[in-house]
């Protein structure tokens, strides 16, 4: 196990991150885990090795801030720990109008959304290429395709994932690495939004997949050498049918709001003592 | 000293006001229905008509108590309008905690439910392993709200403690939540038990006389803001129906019966009470939850509590022996 290569996961410690991290270990792939510090990353290694065959090496950071990601390459270089696959996943989401959040805040999304994976996609390239076959996996969403009201910069970081990956991916083809852009749509990764999703409309309820299986399509695909991932046939089918819509129809569909269940209120309960999953 | 216990009239909370009432507790039991058939009866158990969304009555009922046991839940997974189940759980649930806070109880417990934890892999999940799968159905969703506000009301200064409970088993009213003792009724009386056919699929089934103790016990040595899995042994289904047939002193014919039927026959319910309204207590999610591994370790109750297993043979036998007395009767 020691000298098979490693998977490098960022935001391993929750939702789609965790079931990549589980997915992988199920593979009986060695791990390394990148989380926030106190985010239960502790306890999902833990977890993994008495439950998986596996070595895994976990680092709490942040990885918004540039010199995490130099000393997070520098640290694993020095332990000499092989890396073939990495899986740009840790991000910043959120659904809000654009003056509800301070400058701050987006300037946070954008270092962790994209100025953070292009930067690991950097460092890591040799490793990555010594260690060939590799892969590259950058998690990006539907949203990157479809400009959604609330989602603005959170959709623009994604779009530019997909740009960089498709990009990246034709340069790195020679030299035996394979880029992927995963981008999956609504998913019950949190229960503050495994709540706004129950919310939802039916078409939109219909589309939500549970973390655990767009990991195993994601991974699947990533070693089929896919571009482009996106899991879920409705998703599929949405992202197609977004050439040809009129807007009325497709404001439908996106929209996230019924008065079927109000469970908004409950959202907001937890929302203060509850700001991770 | 009184105890305020809420859910009185449902398995758990029946039993639980019982036995506190045996140890010479006064208990409040907080009832939806004063004429309900199913209050506890004893010397030292006062009623009270309230409901977990009408504060005042919590507040009335929960008067002079030192202690709060809240384990009133809605776990109908068949909910037509699921707001009902967050209602309960999660606004009530609040309800308890600002009326235990503002009336200075000393311990509160609540009653939770395994379900928080999801399914386990190889190990049997403890109570700070991660969750493996999404949450999913209203039920855990809302426990899982609920534990986190309990949580939170740690950090005002109320001693809340937390108890999980896995699959409970053993002679109790007959209610939704005691589901296994129908099963078993079921079991006797047809001398048929269908059984999964993956045998193999471990769960973790937990004698109601254990859980009971357990809350007194968590009340007791349990710290604050901690949850206490009560569980009892994991058992695969091969070894749960072997274990039914050697108890229950007559030859029962096994059947196993595949997944895929299974998970039509939940759905053919599920339609039949979407069309006509049938009530009925399987549902797809349901059936789903049973084949799945959920294995858990009440390793950390037995150490810090002093919480104790009674051995799944044991516990089935005086279930048994129970059923067999109230059919006799």
């Amino acid at each position: 196990m020691r000298n098979t290569p490693f998977v490098l996961i960022t935001g391993a410690s929750h939702g789609l991150g965790k079931s990549l991290a589980l997915e992988c270990a199920a593979r009986n792939k060695n791990l390394v885990l990148v989380a926030l510090p106190a985010s239960g990353l502790t306890e999902l290694t833990k977890f993994i090795r008495s439950n998986f065959d596996v070595n895994v090496v976990d680092f709490e950071m942040d990885l918004s801030i540039k010199d995490n990601c130099v000393s997070l390459f520098t640290e694993l270089r020095r332990r000499g720990l092989p890396l073939n696959i990495l899986i740009n996943n840790a991000g910043i989401g959120g659904t809000h109008l654009f003056d509800e959040k301070d400058s701050e805040f987006y300037y946070r999304q954008i270092e962790l959304n994209v100025a953070a994976p292009t930067l690991l996609c950097r460092l890591f390239l040799d490793t990555l290429c010594e260690n060939s076959p590799s892969y590259i996996l950058n998690v990006s969403s539907l949203a990157g395709f479809l400009p959604l009201p609330r989602k603005q910069v959170y959709g623009g970081t994604k779009s530019y994932l997909i740009s960089f990956s498709k990009s990246l991916r034709q340069e790195l083809i020679q030299r035996n690495i394979h880029v992927s852009v995963l981008c999956p749509g609504g998913m019950n990764t949190t229960i503050p939004i495994t709540l706004q999703n129950k919310n939802g409309t039916w078409i939109g309820r219909m589309t939500i997949m549970n973390p655990d299986v767009v990991a195993r399509i994601a991974i699947d695909n990533m070693l089929r050498k896919k571009e482009v991932i996106i899991p879920g046939f409705l998703n599929k089918c949405l992202l197609f049918l977004d050439h040809f819509l009129p807007a009325i129809v497709k404001d439908k569909l996106t929209s996230r709001i019924s008065d079927k269940i109000k469970l908004d209120e409950i959202a907001r309960m937890i929302q203060g003592i509850r700001p991770v999953n | 000293m009184k105890v305020f216990i809420t859910g009185a009239t449902g398995y758990i909370g029946h039993k639980l006001a019982i036995y506190a009432a045996s140890q010479g507790y006064f208990v409040h039991a907080l009832v939806r229905n004063l004429h309900s058939k199913h209050i506890p009866v004893h010397a030292l158990i006062v009623p009270f008509e309230g409901d977990l969304t009408d504060m005042t009555s919590i507040r009335t009922a929960m008067q002079g108590c030192d202690m709060v046991i809240h384990a009133a839940a809605n776990a109908n997974l068949y909910e037509k309008d699921s707001s009902v189940i967050y209602r309960v759980n999660v606004e009530g649930t609040k309800n308890v905690l600002d009326a235990a806070l503002s009336l200075q109880v000393r311990k509160f417990v609540f009653t939770s439910s395994c379900a928080v934890f999801g399914t386990s892999y190889r190990t049997p999940m403890c109570e700070h392993d991660p969750r493996l799968i999404a949450f999913e159905d209203d039920y855990e969703i809302s426990k899982q709200c609920a534990e986190d506000l309990v949580r939170s009301y740690c950090m005002k200064g109320l001693h809340a403690v937390i108890v999980a409970l896995s699959k409970v088993y053993g002679p109790g009213l007959p209610v939704h939540g005691n589901f296994i003792e129908r099963v078993f009724e079921r079991i006797l009386r047809t001398g048929i038990a269908f059984t999964p056919f993956n045998s193999r699929v471990q769960a973790n089934y937990t004698f109601v006389d254990d859980v009971i103790k357990g809350h007194f016990l968590a009340a007791e040595y349990g710290a604050c803001g901690e949850s206490y899995i009560l569980g009892g042994e994991n058992v695969s289904y091969h070894t749960f129906f072997h274990t039914v047939r050697a108890v229950a002193g007559k030859h029962i014919t096994l059947i196993p019966i595949p997944q895929t039927i299974l998970l039509v026959w939940s759905f053919c319910h599920r339609i039949v009470y979407r069309l006509l309204g049938v009530h009925t207590n399987i549902s797809p999610l349901l059936i789903k939850r049973f084949l799945q591994n959920r294995t858990f370790s009440s390793e950390k109750a037995i150490r810090q509590l002093g919480y104790r297993i009674t051995p799944f043979r044991e516990g089935l036998r005086r279930t048994f022996h129970h059923l067999q007395i109230k059919n006799y009767a």
